[in-house]
């Protein structure tokens, strides 16, 4: 069966491995907040986030690795990246990308449920993850999870925001919107264009989601 | 009227009323200045205490509480952390 994960169109490889490699820092920026937050209120649901943000940060990181690693392989003209007998490399990079993503969203969603149930976690987590690993159409399954994910979070910071009217987290549920919308043009993905404006999309959410975290630590 | 407090507010407002009084106060002034219940203000004690923002001093006949150096730095970085756990939605 085709698995495809993705299709670029050449032109824009070297964007896209940029954008990734930003994905994580922007992520990787917002989990070291956290843990400096953490660090002064000990609040295990800030650490909680704050993890959930590093394990996205290390898919984004596992992704843009694979992309420059196969860099070299690019043909000519479209490049379609694919589960259909590749290297062992690369399927440990896809693996990880989707087993960190998974669970970085499960731990997001599991930090705004407000409980302290670590079954909880375990039961979000081992569906979600089974449900991803053990389909035949993994690459689909993995994007229709991690947008039923998302919605849930759009849909508890769009309570938080209507209960508070916080401008704040009027940021964050923009960024997760924009996450969202991304992931749907990742599912139809059919040709280059939907990857590349799904692309753009993504990085929309991602610079929303810097420039509050900038705010918050009032930097300008 | 005022809004209902946040968990981290109503910690901010413990921690200054112990801060005010410079830096050691009786459980029974934190009632009267923290507007809380007698159980909700004994359950905010107990969370200041483990996260070590502040210090219990027992005798016989009464209780004094003491602000440490965590609670001092809560207190001068909490416009960051309520920044944070609002962005966020983590209050």
């Amino acid at each position: 069966m085709h698995q495809a994960l993705y299709i670029i169109p050449e032109w824009f490889f070297d964007f896209s491995v940029v954008m990734e490699i930003l994905f994580s820092l922007v992520t990787l920026a917002v989990a070291v907040s956290g843990m400096a937050v953490y660090k002064i209120i000990k609040d295990k649901k800030i650490w909680r986030f704050s993890l959930g943000f590093l394990m996205i940060s290390i898919s984004y990181a596992a992704w843009a690795a694979l992309n420059t690693h196969i860099a070299s392989t690019l043909d000519k003209g479209i490049l379609m990246i694919s589960l259909t007998n590749p290297p062992l490399m690369h399927v440990l990079a896809v693996y990880t990308y989707i087993i960190f993503f998974i669970a970085g969203l499960v731990t997001l969603v599991y930090t705004t449920l407000k409980v302290e149930r670590g079954e909880l976690l375990y039961l979000l987590l081992g569906l979600a993850l089974t449900a991803v690993v053990s389909s035949v159409s993994m690459l689909v399954t993995f994007r229709i999870v991690a947008l039923f994910l998302l919605t849930y979070l759009v849909y508890y910071y769009f309570n938080e925001w209507y209960t508070a009217k916080n401008k704040r987290t009027c940021w964050t549920l923009a960024a997760f919107i924009l996450l969202v919308l991304s992931n749907l043009f990742f599912i139809f993905t059919d040709s280059t264009s939907t990857f590349v404006l799904g692309h753009i999309i993504e990085l929309g959410a991602y610079l929303i989601l810097l420039v509050s975290l900038l705010r918050t630590l009032r930097i300008k | 009227m005022n809004k209902k407090r946040n968990r981290l507010e109503i910690i901010r407002d413990i921690l200054e009323v112990i801060r005010n009084k410079s830096g050691k106060i009786k459980p029974t002034h934190i009632l009267y200045k923290s507007n809380l219940s007698h159980a909700m203000m004994e359950e905010y004690l107990q969370e200041l205490k483990d996260k070590e923002f502040i210090r219990e001093q027992k005798t016989q006949t009464s209780r004094t509480y003491f602000i440490t150096e965590k609670g001092v730095r809560y207190l001068s970085q909490y416009a960051l952390v309520s920044d944070f756990t609002s962005s966020f939605g983590l209050e």
